[in-house]
C-alpha cells in the first residue's frame, strides 16, 4: 500500500556525471515503491561536466516527474537548495545533500515515519562523523543565540510543508537552512545512522568560505557582533574618561613635568571619549536596524495548546 | 467528381468560421473533418479563455492583438460568453519571469485594465508578489459550435463531411484533385487548411514545407469548484504555475498548469509519440483523437492540484470530474518570448493553398484577410 502523501525530493547535484544516472534510477524506484505521487527536483549547481546530459538520458525511463533546475552560475549548496525547495510542491520535502549518499535510501522511510509521528523537521546524520570545527561552531552559535541547533552535519532531512513555508518566508540574504528551520520553532528530531561507507568528502567549501558563512550566520542569528563592538567602545570610553580625569588632576595639582602634556592629554581623552561614545551609539543603532530589517516573526511560537474545561 | 470553390480542412472554430464567412459570400464549400463531429479536439480542449492579452507579458504584439479582438469576439458570441466571474492574475514571488511592477507597466502599455488588489484575499502568504483584478472571460465551446453549425445549416452551398480524410492530392491546371478515403473525389481551386495539430500532416500531403513546430499532448483537468472559488478565475504566472477558471457556462472549472499540462513532447516535424505504438490507428501522418484514446497519458491531476493547493487559500478547493486531452502544436519561434502569433501562409497561388495556424480562439478574425 503506497502512501497517499505527495512528497518532493530535492537533490543537490554538482559534477556528478558518474553517479547521477544510477542515483536517479535508485531514487525513482524507491519513491515509486513507497509513494503514489511524488516529484524529484534536481538542483544542478552549474556542473561543468556531463551531468546535465546524463540527467536527460537517465530521466527518459523513470516513472516519476523530474524537474531539473540548472543554475546560471555556481551558487553553493545553501542557495541552490533554496531554489529547489522554493519549487517543490510536496506536503513533505526530502532534502538530499549529495548524489553519493553514504546511506541506503530506506533511510528516507525512517525519516518519513519519524516526521509523521509529529516532527516537522527530521535530520539524518552519520554516526561519529562530526568534526571538531563544526562542534565548536554550533556550540558557540547555541551559546550566543536563542537557537538550539544540533551540532551534527546532516546528510538528508525531511521538512513538512508548514515548516518549509515559514522558513521560505524568511527572505534574508544570509541563508542557512538548518538554522532557518530551527528558528521556525517547529518540533524537530534527529536520526543517527551507520554510514555504509566512507563519505566521499562532500566538503565543498574552502576554509575562508566556511568562515564567511559562519560569521554571516553569527551576525544574522545572534547579536554577538554588535554586542562585542558595543562592549569595546564602552570600555574604551571609560578608559578615555579616566585618562582625562587623571590629566585634569595632574594639571590642577601642578605636577606637570613636561609642558603641554596635560593639555594634549585633555584634548586627546576628550576627543577619544567623544568618538567612542559615538561608536557605542552607532553600534546600538546598527544592532537595532539589523533586528528591524529581518522580516521574520517577532516571536516564534512552538505550539498553541487550547485547554478548555467545559 | 464534385467541384467546389473552397475546400476547408478541419471543423474546429477556424474551419467553421471560414465556412460561414465564405458561405455568406456565396461560395460553394466543402468542409472535411476527420472526426465524427465538429469541435472534437483543440477548439473544445483548451482553457476556454477569451484572451485579453494578460497572458503574454513578454510578447506585447500577441497581447495587443488579443486585446483588439477581445471586444469583438465577446459581442459576436455573447450567448457563449461567461463574464460573470472575477478574473485575478497574480505574479508568483518565486520563479517568475515577470514581477508585479513589470506586469502593471505591461498592462498600461497594452491598454488593458488591471487593478492591484490584496493578494492575501486569494493566496497563501509569501507566495505572491502582486495580484491584479483584470477583465477576461471564458467561452462555452459547444455553444459556439452549435451556433456556427446552425448558421451553416441554412446555407445550401456549404457541406460538411465528417469522418473523412484526404489520401491523395494531384494538381490539374488551376485545380487540386483530391482523393478521399471513402473513394470519392473532389476538385477545387482553393484549399484552406485550418487544422491545428494536423497542420504539418496536411502540408506533407500536399508536398509543402512544414512549419517548425513542436507538439505537446496536453491535459485540461475539469473540476467542480468549492462555493468560495466559484465566481472567481485565478491565474498565477509567468513561469511554472497554474490557472483555475470557469470552463464555459455550466459551473465547471478547468485546472491547468504550465509544467504538468503538457505530458509528452515531440520535436519531430510530424507528431510522433510513443503512445502511437499502442494505438496504431494514430500515426505521425494521421492523428487520432487523444480524448477517446486508451493510450493517452495518465492524468496529472495530483500534481496540478497539489501545485494549486500550495498557492490558494485553503477554502478555495475543487474536486476532479474528468480530464480532456489534445495535441497542441507550438511554433518553435515562440519559445523565447512565449508569443502565440497567428500564422497565415499562402503556400501556392494557383491553385491556391492557404494554411492557418493559431493558438487562440479569439484571433479567428485574422482569417478575414484570406477571404477578401
Amino acid at each position: 500500500m503506497k502512501e497517499k502523501t505527495f512528497v518532493s525530493a530535492v537533490v543537490y547535484v554538482y559534477n556528478a556525471e558518474k553517479v547521477i544516472a544510477g542515483f536517479l534510477r535508485e531514487l525513482d524506484t524507491y519513491l515509486d515503491s513507497r509513494y503514489e505521487i511524488f516529484e524529484i527536483i534536481l538542483v544542478n549547481d552549474y556542473s561543468v561536466d556531463e551531468t546535465r546530459q546524463e540527467i536527460k538520458m537517465a530521466a527518459k525511463d523513470l516513472k516519476g516527474t523530474i524537474t531539473v533546475i540548472n543554475l546560471a552560475w555556481r551558487h553553493k549548496k545553501e542557495l541552490a537548495m533554496l531554489a529547489g525547495t522554493d519549487l517543490a510542491i510536496g506536503d513533505f520535502v526530502f532534502e538530499l545533500e549529495s548524489t553519493r549518499p553514504d546511506f541506503s535510501l530506506n533511510l528516507l522511510t525512517d525519516l518519513y515515519e519519524k516526521a509523521v509521528s509529529g516532527f516537522d523537521v527530521v535530520y539524518a546524520f552519520p554516526k561519529d562523523s562530526t568534526r571538531f570545527k563544526s562542534k565548536l561552531f554550533y556550540w558557540l552559535l547555541n551559546r550566543l543565540s536563542h537557537l538550539n541547533v544540533d551540532e551534527h552535519t546532516e546528510t538528508a532531512k525531511i521538512v513538512s510543508r508548514k515548516a518549509l513555508n515559514r522558513a521560505l518566508l524568511e527572505r534574508g540574504k544570509v541563508r542557512y537552512r538548518k538554522v532557518l528551520y530551527k528558528s521556525g520553532g517547529f518540533p524537530t528530531a534527529t536520526l543517527e545512522y551507520l554510514p555504509q561507507r566512507q563519505s566521499l568528502g562532500n566538503d565543498e567549501m574552502t576554509l575562508l568560505q566556511k568562515l564567511t558563512l559562519a560569521s554571516d550566520v553569527f551576525i544574522v542569528f545572534s547579536n554577538i557582533g554588535t554586542q562585542v563592538a558595543m562592549m569595546f567602545s564602552a570600555i574604551s570610553l571609560i578608559v578615555s574618561v579616566l585618562i582625562g580625569v587623571y590629566a585634569a588632576y595632574v594639571y590642577l595639582s601642578g605636577q606637570a613635568t613636561i609642558s603641554g602634556w596635560t593639555t594634549t592629554m585633555l584634548f586627546l581623552s576628550a576627543g577619544f571619549a567623544g568618538i567612542f561614545l559615538t561608536l557605542t551609539i552607532i553600534a546600538k543603532y546598527i544592532g537595532t536596524i539589523l533586528m528591524e530589517q529581518r522580516r521574520g516573526n517577532l516571536y516564534t511560537v512552538e505550539a498553541l495548546d487550547k485547554i478548555s474545561n467545559k | 467528381m464534385k467541384e467546389v470553390d473552397v475546400l476547408i480542412l478541419g471543423a474546429g472554430i477556424y474551419g467553421l468560421y471560414s465556412a460561414m464567412k465564405l458561405g455568406e459570400l456565396g461560395k460553394r464549400i466543402t468542409l472535411l473533418e476527420c472526426d465524427s463531429a465538429a469541435f472534437s479536439r483543440a477548439s473544445y480542449v483548451n482553457q476556454a479563455r477569451v484572451h485579453n492579452g494578460y497572458h503574454y507579458p513578454r510578447s506585447v504584439s500577441t497581447a495587443s492583438k488579443s486585446a483588439d479582438y477581445f471586444q469583438r469576439f465577446n459581442e459576436d458570441f455573447a450567448f457563449a460568453i461567461n463574464d460573470k466571474f472575477k478574473k485575478v492574475y497574480a505574479l508568483s514571488s518565486k520563479f517568475s519571469y515577470t514581477n508585479g511592477e513589470q506586469f502593471k507597466k505591461f498592462c498600461a502599455y497594452t491598454g488593458i485594465p488591471c487593478r492591484e488588489i490584496d493578494a492575501g484575499e486569494y493566496f497563501n502568504p509569501g507566495m505572491i508578489d502582486a495580484a491584479f483584478e483584470t477583465e477576461e472571460f471564458a467561452f462555452d465551446a459547444f455553444k459556439i459550435r452549435d451556433y456556427l453549425l446552425a448558421q451553416l445549416k441554412g446555407m445550401p452551398n456549404v457541406e460538411i463531411s465528417y469522418s473523412s480524410r484526404i489520401v491523395k492530392t494531384e494538381i490539374e491546371g488551376e485545380y487540386y484533385r483530391l482523393s478521399l478515403a471513402d473513394g470519392s473525389e473532389a476538385k477545387t481551386p482553393f484549399v484552406l487548411n485550418t487544422t491545428y495539430a494536423s497542420v504539418n500532416q496536411v502540408l506533407e500531403l500536399f508536398g509543402f514545407d512544414k512549419f517548425k513546430i513542436k507538439y505537446e499532448i496536453c491535459e485540461i483537468a475539469l473540476c467542480k469548484p468549492s462555493k468560495e472559488l466559484s465566481g472567481l478565475g485565478l491565474t498565477v504566472m509567468d513561469g511554472p504555475f497554474f490557472s483555475v477558471m470557469p470552463f464555459g457556462l455550466d459551473g465547471t472549472f478547468s485546472l491547468t498548469s504550465v509544467t504538468f499540462t503538457p505530458h509528452v513532447t515531440s520535436y519531430s516535424p510530424l507528431p510522433t509519440f510513443k503512445c502511437q505504438q499502442v494505438n496504431t490507428k494514430c500515426t505521425p501522418t494521421n492523428l487520432d483523437n487523444c480524448n477517446n484514446c486508451k493510450a493517452r497519458p495518465h492524468t496529472a491531476w495530483g500534481f496540478m492540484s497539489q501545485l494549486a493547493k500550495n498557492y490558494l487559500r485553503p477554502d478555495f478547493s475543487f474536486t476532479p470530474t474528468e480530464s480532456l486531452f489534445a495535441i497542441k502544436p507550438i511554433l518553435m519561434a515562440s519559445e523565447l518570448d512565449d508569443s502565440r502569433p497567428t500564422v497565415i501562409r499562402e503556400f501556392s497561388r494557383e491553385p491556391r493553398f492557404v494554411s492557418c495556424l493559431s493558438g487562440k480562439i479569439n484571433t479567428v478574425y485574422d482569417l478575414n484577410e484570406v477571404f477578401g
